[in-house]
């Protein structure tokens, strides 16, 4: 077993480490809006930030009336995908991701479509039947359905 | 370490060739996807040596290169298939090795309910890392729960050719998944050596295994809880030549000198039944996830007709192992996480602090040192989430007991030290 003084220390060390990492974080939002967006195809208007978030997590495949979901987001690096985590699904990035990779590495299934911009986002979203991806409210939403978000 | 690094090159390219060649259109369409990652460590450890040569040197055998490919022709049809080259010291020799190569069909795939069959070279589905254990993204530390997810017997204990019915069934936010099946291990020979109570070389094959498990998801992952069961049945052909000067058999107090394993024993036979209990709990900035296991290996031996102690039979006898680990990790940031894990492992629950084990002559014959059979690991870890594409880990283990460590790298038992700290660090890159 390890002395007390030495896990004095490491809980010391712990929790100053915790400490001054959260006073490192600054959090700042953006003025810009993110709009969920759904294929026409898609039969629901409403979703919960809960259900959305086990959508985005790939933990709900199928849509109420059992067809495929297909997900799509912006590519890691973009700031509106870091924006969508944290503001609409309240989760890092890298939490979301751990969770694609868990059904993907274990050869269990596949995880989202990635895009580059949020043209090609458009254009996936309008050909892609059951799809759901994000988007800034500057665009146009052509064919696509705004999907709204209740906070329960 | 260079030609491994070639050798893995040149593998992606056969691989991402015709992935490449694919037009970027299919991607969208979820029809094949390629990717990849490469991770290296460096570790340093005060005393004994792990995953290579540590001891009181920076130790660069550790990394780990994969490259999957999947398909999914049809909605219910997937394909997925991923090579690892792996190097981690005397214990994988970085040779290039299918990870997994698995089939999964749903028959019915709905609103509320999933079922279907996943079958191929798989990973066993026990506990929450296993299946994902050797992609450096889906760890919460450089190491797992050593007590839990032994590195030192991986191939045996944790990888299978099998075929599994598994379900899941969806009620509002919560989720019930299970899955249960038959497979045959993937027994590696040098690793059963590793672990054997006997000493010398031997020929083992993996025999019928079963296993089953049951997972409770609450709102997208915020609660967990899962149930592994396993019964994994592994025989071993002694074929040794080599004389010892001192064999022991287990279970008894017979102890011979001057003898070969084979002058003794015709063949063994390894009964493992686990059982896993797992639990995980996720708030914004925190996770807590805890783990259980409970391991009886039941040993039985049978005798050389043609030696003296023949009218022995059959032998046994039966080892309850115990483990546990309580981990929480901390998200300081978008890119900083912070992890604090306590892990134990008991080899025999009779005999936790290992004298027992240790004083018993013909289990011990080797003359191990009670530390052997025990391990409890204080770790304090860092994650670094620079982007999707880049991770370093950085860790500090604080360890009483060597359990975990191989003979392999640690050849003599009396150069092992009690007490002892292992400090790494890991870059890991995926595209």
């Amino acid at each position: 077993m390890i002395s007390k003084r030495a896990y004095k220390k490491i809980l010391h060390f712990f929790v100053s480490v915790t400490f001054v990492l959260t006073v490192m974080l600054v959090g700042s939002k953006s003025a810009i809006a993110i709009e969920v967006l759904v294929h026409s195809s898609v039969d629901i208007e409403k979703l919960s930030v809960r259900e959305l978030r086990a959508i985005f997590a790939i933990k709900r495949q199928r849509w109420p009336d059992s067809s495929p979901v297909t997900v799509v987001v912006l590519g890691g690096s973009s700031s509106l995908h870091h924006q969508f985590c944290k503001e609409v699904l309240q989760l890092f990035p890298h939490q979301l991701q751990a969770s694609w990779d868990r059904i993907v590495y274990s050869g269990r299934g596949a995880g989202p479509v990635v895009v580059s911009s949020e043209k090609e986002m458009m254009e996936v979203l309008e050909k892609t039947p059951g799809s759901v991806g994000y988007i800034s409210d500057a665009t146009q939403f052509g064919a696509l359905k705004v999907l709204g978000i209740r906070s329960q | 370490m260079l030609s491994g690094y070639l050798r893995i090159a040149m593998v992606l390219y056969g691989l991402l060739a015709p992935a490449l060649a694919y037009s970027g259109e299919s991607f969208v369409d979820n029809k094949l996807r390629f990717s990849g990652f490469i991770s290296q460590a460096i570790i340093y450890t005060d005393h004994n040596n792990f995953f290579g040569e540590s001891e009181e040197q920076i130790n660069w055998d550790y990394r780990e290169i994969g490259a999957l490919v999947t398909a999914a022709p049809t909605d219910n049809l997937y394909f997925s298939v991923q090579l690892l080259a792996r190097k981690a010291g005397q214990n994988s020799d970085g040779s290039i090795k299918v990870d997994h190569a698995a089939v999964s069909y749903n028959f019915i795939n709905n609103y509320e309910t999933t079922l279907g069959v996943h079958a191929g070279r798989l990973k066993s589905p026990k506990g929450w890392y296993n299946e994902t254990r050797d992609v450096p993204f889906t760890r919460p530390s450089i190491f797992l729960a050593q007590s839990i997810y032994f590195d030192r017997a991986r191939n045996t204990y944790y990888f299978q050719d099998g075929v599994y019915l598994r379900g899941e069934h969806r009620f509002g936010l919560d989720s019930i998944s299970w899955h249960a099946g038959y497979f045959q291990p993937n027994v590696d020979d040098d690793e059963l050596v590793d672990v054997s109570p006997l000493p010398g070389t031997d020929d083992s094959f993996g025999n019928d295994s079963w296993s089953a498990g049951l997972v409770y998801d609450h709102d997208a992952g915020r609660l967990r809880l899962g149930l592994s069961l396993e019964e994994r049945n592994i025989g071993v052909e002694f074929d040794d030549v080599i004389t010892f000067p001192r064999i022991g058999i287990p279970g008894t107090d017979l102890i011979f000198e001057d003898v070969t394993v084979t002058d003794l024993l015709r063949e063994m036979h390894l009964g493992n039944q686990q059982i896993i209990l797992s639990f995980e709990y996720n708030i914004e900035r925190w996770s807590f996830v805890g783990e259980r296991s409970r391991t009886v290996v039941d040993i039985d031996m049978s005798s050389n007709p043609d030696h003296v102690f023949a009218d022995q039979g059959s032998l046994s006898q039966s080892i309850d192992s115990r483990a546990y680990y309580l981990q929480t990790t901390y998200r300081a940031s978008e890119k900083w996480d912070i992890l604090l894990r306590y892990d134990v492992f008991y080899m025999d629950e009779g005999s936790k602090d290992g004298k027992d084990l240790a004083a018993d002559p013909s289990f011990n014959f080797m003359l191990n040192p009670y530390y052997s059979y025990y391990a409890k690991d204080w770790t304090l870890g860092a994650g670094w989430h620079i982007n999707q594409s880049w991770l370093v880990h950085f860790e500090w283990h604080s360890v009483r007991g060597t359990a975990w460590i191989t003979a392999a790298d640690n050849p003599n038992p009396d150069d092992t030290v009690k007490a002892w700290n292992l400090y790494a660090a890991q870059v890991s890159y995926r595209f």
